[in-house]
């Protein structure tokens, strides 16, 4: 590690987030241009400037549907799911002390999950409002209020004194994962064929349902709380030396736990009802950014939102265009790269097990 | 100062402490001796609030522990624990700078970093900065984490008076290193007027460097006052079970302590708990 550490600054500049800012948005410019149907960057401008400028272009109804209410949407859901699955997966694995401490592993995306599934059959059944601004609105609140009891029923079960063992916090995850999974297969059981197959689509993860409606609500509960828990970045800093050290420097300990594990939760939450389940990306993105940042939340949060962003922009990208004109579920390429990162980790990090 | 009266604490049902009284003054080094499990450690957290104590209350600077808003405590007085694990990889640097978390926004970027580099300095962990901390040795490692409790009570200006609390700060230190911590603790007494509370398992270095020893015995407070007066053959028998001479050797200016083998039995499972 300490030879790694000029490796670790030279990296860090192309890795500042006025770069990745940068790169964000060429990224999400390209991702505007790449698809199914491959877009010419003129014609992109004149959406564009027809939609934001109101200008006169005539351009075809068709293409302008495309830009403006297929492709945008959905790149901006991207980022914004992206950048918050990662910020909250960062904020966690420092509330726990630990780098394997991923919304999906410890199971809150699958607690979210449970209750989303019980709110689309809600919504669906008894509302009659899926796909609607109150169909999003529900399954949004029950989403959250499953991440919110699950992260509280982990961090619960796997600490004492302020310290968490790893190995409680995983296992505490396989059960809940297990529990989830068999409460989810139960509501898919007795649901009518439309409801099974929206659940089935939506729990592999895709972003493929986002429209501006989705947006106007996701991007506001995932900056507020993302806002948040970047203003605690000093009060996780000093968690990382366990919450006595944290409580003899100053720390409201309790404020900050309950902050974090309330803003984590409410972003995964977000994400999982709009989304499904992406796992992964919580994981790997603040590992990638603590090696080259270093572990002090304020350059980790920022980073860890920019990078998880620009990933998943990309990711979104290749799972539409890869099998085109069909699909791959996001969550499933996610998993695909994420658990293989996720073993090596494991090797890396057996040792202190 | 540190007023800590008639401190108790109960564990599971069972006296574990009991009628500890504990003062530290601006400038004193104060070293808190015992056999394991006489209590040192549980009387040090009650100092610091980490335990509420069953019986007795803790004062600093004349107010109790609990009125204290916990950034302005932590401006006041510094704990270290005996050992800090850090779960990431992080510049030294950095670690020492996060001590100055309770003057948030009160200072500037550079000046904090100023102060870190200096505290680092004072324990001799100058040219450490860029260096990971898990990379350390144990004895670097509690060294850097006193740096960051130094930090932790740093004031240009002091306007009150400061106190560390410390948990055996020499437990991974090599014979040299001991005297140098503990001359750097009778430094920061002597000139920057701190009162110091430390746990210290060598009795010599107690004599040599302590303004007052309080002698703990299965939970009660045995003896307390100047090194001469409760560092002597009868204070450690009663306190240790050990016999030991204590003797001036011509030239120096402390006593020295020398514990005799011969009177040592075989590890004695004893009750300190009071009834």
């Amino acid at each position: 590690m300490i030879r790694s550490l000029p490796k670790y600054h030279s990296l860090s500049r192309l890795l500042s987030p006025p770069m990745l800012t940068l790169l964000l948005a060429i990224s999400a410019l390209c991702a505007l241009l790449i698809g199914a149907y491959s877009l010419p960057v003129q014609q992109v401008g004149l959406v564009m400037g027809e939609q934001l400028l109101g200008l006169e272009a005539g351009l075809p109804q068709t293409l302008s549907y495309l830009v403006w209410d297929i492709r945008l949407p959905r790149i901006l859901l991207s980022v914004f799911v992206g950048g918050g699955l990662a910020i909250a997966g960062a904020a966690v694995q420092g509330l726990f002390r630990n780098p394997l401490a991923d919304p999906a592993l410890i199971g809150v995306t699958s607690g979210a999950m449970v209750f989303a599934v019980a709110g689309i059959l809600f919504s669906a059944s008894v509302l009659g409002v899926i796909g609607s601004w109150l169909g999003y609105a529900t399954v949004t609140v029950m989403a959250f209020t499953g991440s919110l009891l699950t992260t509280f029923l982990v961090y619960w079960l796997a600490s004492s004194k302020g310290y968490t063992s790893v190995l409680t916090m995983l296992l505490a995850g396989v059960a809940i994962t297990a529990l989830g999974g068999a409460l989810t297969g139960l509501m898919t059981y007795f649901s009518d064929e439309d409801e099974l197959r929206d659940i089935t689509f939506w729990t592999l993860g895709s972003l493929g349902g986002a429209n501006w409606q989705m947006l106007a609500l996701l991007v506001p509960l995932v900056l507020l709380p993302a806002i948040i828990l970047w203003r605690q970045s000093s009060q996780l800093d000093l968690l990382l030396l366990g919450e006595r050290e944290a409580a003899y420097t100053g720390v409201n300990t309790q404020r900050t736990k309950w902050i974090v594990i309330g803003c984590a939760a409410l972003i995964v939450g977000v994400c999982v009802a709009v989304s499904g389940v992406i796992a992964f990306v919580a994981l790997v993105v603040p590992h990638l950014v603590r090696l080259i940042q270093g572990p002090r939340h304020r350059s980790l949060l920022l980073g860890s939102a920019l990078l998880g962003g620009l990933l998943m922009v990309w990711a979104d990208t290749a799972a539409r265009t890869l099998i085109a004109p069909a699909e791959l579920p996001i969550g499933i390429l996610t998993a695909l790269l994420g658990a293989p990162f996720f073993i090596w980790l494991l090797l890396k990090t057996k040792r202190s097990l | 100062m540190i007023e800590a009266n008639h401190i108790g604490v109960r564990k599971s049902g069972r006296w574990i402490l009991r009628k500890a009284d504990v003062q530290v003054r601006a400038g004193e080094l104060v070293a808190l001796i015992g056999a394991n499990g006489a209590g040192k450690s549980t009387l040090l957290k009650a100092v610091a609030g980490e335990i509420t104590p069953d019986e007795g209350a803790v004062a600093i600077n004349g107010r109790a522990l609990a009125a204290w808003p916990g950034a302005d405590l932590a401006q006041v007085r510094g704990v270290l624990s005996q050992s800090v694990e850090l779960p990431f990889s992080m510049p030294v640097l950095d670690l020492v700078e996060m001590g100055r978390y309770p003057y948030q926004g009160q200072e500037a970027a550079a000046h904090t970093k100023a102060i870190a580099r200096n505290c680092l300095q004072q324990v001799g962990l100058q040219g450490y900065e860029e260096r990971d901390v898990r990379t350390l040795s144990g004895g670097e490692q509690q060294r850097a984490q006193l740096a960051r409790v130094l930090a932790q009570v740093h004031r240009d200006q002091p306007s009150q008076e400061r106190f560390l609390l410390l948990d055996e700060p020499t437990a991974s230190q090599d014979i040299a290193q001991k005297q140098q911590l503990l001359s750097l603790l009778r430094k920061l007494a002597d000139e920057a007027g701190l009162g110091i509370l430390t746990i210290l398992h060598d009795l010599n270095l107690a004599m040599q460097y302590a303004d007052r020893v309080v002698l703990l015995r299965g939970g009660h407070l045995l003896k307390s006052g100047p090194p001469e007066t409760v560092l002597t053959p009868e204070g450690i028998a009663q306190g240790f079970g050990v016999k030991a001479r204590v003797v001036h050797p011509p030239g120096e200016v402390h006593p020295h302590i020398l514990t005799c083998p011969t009177a040592v039995g075989l590890f004695q499972n004893e009750e300190t708990a009071i009834p």
